[in-house]
């Protein structure tokens, strides 16, 4: 009886397992966004020295 | 920023204003006219070519007054924004007041506002016809106009740098201000009550990228560099906690100290990040061939003017 719990335990966390997917602790790729941005340029069209 | 665009996915170029003229000096002379009209006209198309997705309006761009602004803006691919600059006579928005982008399934909602302070009173020529409404009240109702409509607010400022932390500490929900007119290169962009100042040197001198990566949908976002600083912390503090030459009363210090970082570290955990990066313009702009012609041609023109060949 005891085996058989044990087998029917196993089975359970397996389809559990299955469901919920194995744990990871790494971190998921993210969204990403890229923002380019300006300001002042104050009629220049050329890069000034810095 | 073009490579960068077709490269990539999930990019948005904007500007904060004072983009087409030098910085305002009254009077302007009347033979200057056409050649800053003509500038500002190659800065708007080359503008177009770059693939700004919007542009905020500062208080230089209305050197030529309204009109000449509203003509012009006719002629660029991208809006330019304004929340808070009303039509004088008809109490109207006279620019697009705020614009949803759809980037990477983020829905980034924009807006622009304009400081009514930098303006030498009602003579100035540039208020001609301009009524300035006050920004923080303006900023509210944008807000709350943008916030069902978007995952992420912009705020294109022409406020300066003070009015700025101001508008963080005010109003909540803006989560980006892109700034200008102070002309101060923010390497590490301050956040304050969960939102972001960002702005770089003024006349074109750096290229600034800020880089968002969303590990939730909550966008509060913390600097990249501090995770990496506290990780190099906590590797200085192991080393001391396994040398034999740390004396053992110093080791209970070391021990709160790893303490301390690591809970720091777990807090930051599963939160959004940004990197910013400002690179000087001048060694790494790679020219865009038909920005190159039309800069030749410009300033073949510009030559002529002031060089006339005179007739034999």
């Amino acid at each position: 009886m005891k085996k058989t719990w044990f087998f029917v335990s196993i089975f359970g966390m397996g389809i559990l397992l299955t469901i919920t997917g194995l744990p990871s602790y790494a971190q998921k790729s993210p969204k990403t966004l890229t923002l380019l941005y300006s300001n002042n340029i104050n009629g220049e069209i050329d890069p000034c020295p810095t | 920023m073009k490579d960068l665009r077709e490269s990539q996915k999930g990019v948005l170029v904007l500007d904060s204003g004072d983009l087409l003229f030098k910085k305002y000096m009254n009077p302007i002379q009347e033979n200057e006219l056409k050649g800053m009209a003509e500038k500002a006209q190659l800065i708007v198309e080359s503008f177009n070519l770059t693939g700004y997705d919007a542009i905020g309006i500062g208080d230089d761009d209305l050197t030529l007054g309204k009109e000449f602004l509203l003509e012009i803006s006719k002629k660029a691919n991208f809006p330019f924004l304004s929340s808070n600059l009303l039509n004088e006579a008809s109490g109207k928005v006279l620019f697009q007041s705020s614009l949803i982008k759809e980037i990477n399934d983020l829905r980034i909602g924009i807006f622009s506002l304009l400081s009514p302070d930098f303006f030498t009173g009602p003579s100035d020529p540039r208020k001609k016809g301009l009524t300035i409404r006050q920004p923080i009240e303006v900023a509210q109702a944008m807000v709350k106009e943008l916030k069902p409509k978007a995952d992420l607010i912009i705020l294109l400022s022409h406020l300066g740098y003070v009015k700025d932390i101001e508008m963080a500490q005010t109003v909540r929900g803006i989560n980006i201000i892109v700034g200008g007119h102070s002309g101060i290169n923010l390497v590490y962009p301050p956040v304050m009550k969960d939102t972001m100042i960002l702005q770089t040197a003024s006349r074109g001198m750096f290229g600034a990228r800020l880089d968002l990566f969303f590990y939730n949908n909550e966008p509060i976002f913390y600097n990249s560099a501090t995770k990496i600083s506290l990780e190099n912390n906590l590797k200085n503090i192991n080393q001391q906690l396994n040398s034999k030459e740390t004396p053992e009363v110093e080791k209970d210090q070391w021990r709160k100290a790893k303490e301390d970082t690591e809970r720091t570290l777990n807090q930051l955990r599963g939160k959004n990040e940004f990197t910013n990066n400002i690179i000087p313009l001048q060694d790494q702009m790679k020219e865009h061939p038909d920005i190159k012609k039309m800069l030749e041609a410009y300033r073949g023109k510009a030559q002529a003017t002031e060089n006339p060949v005179s007739p034999k």
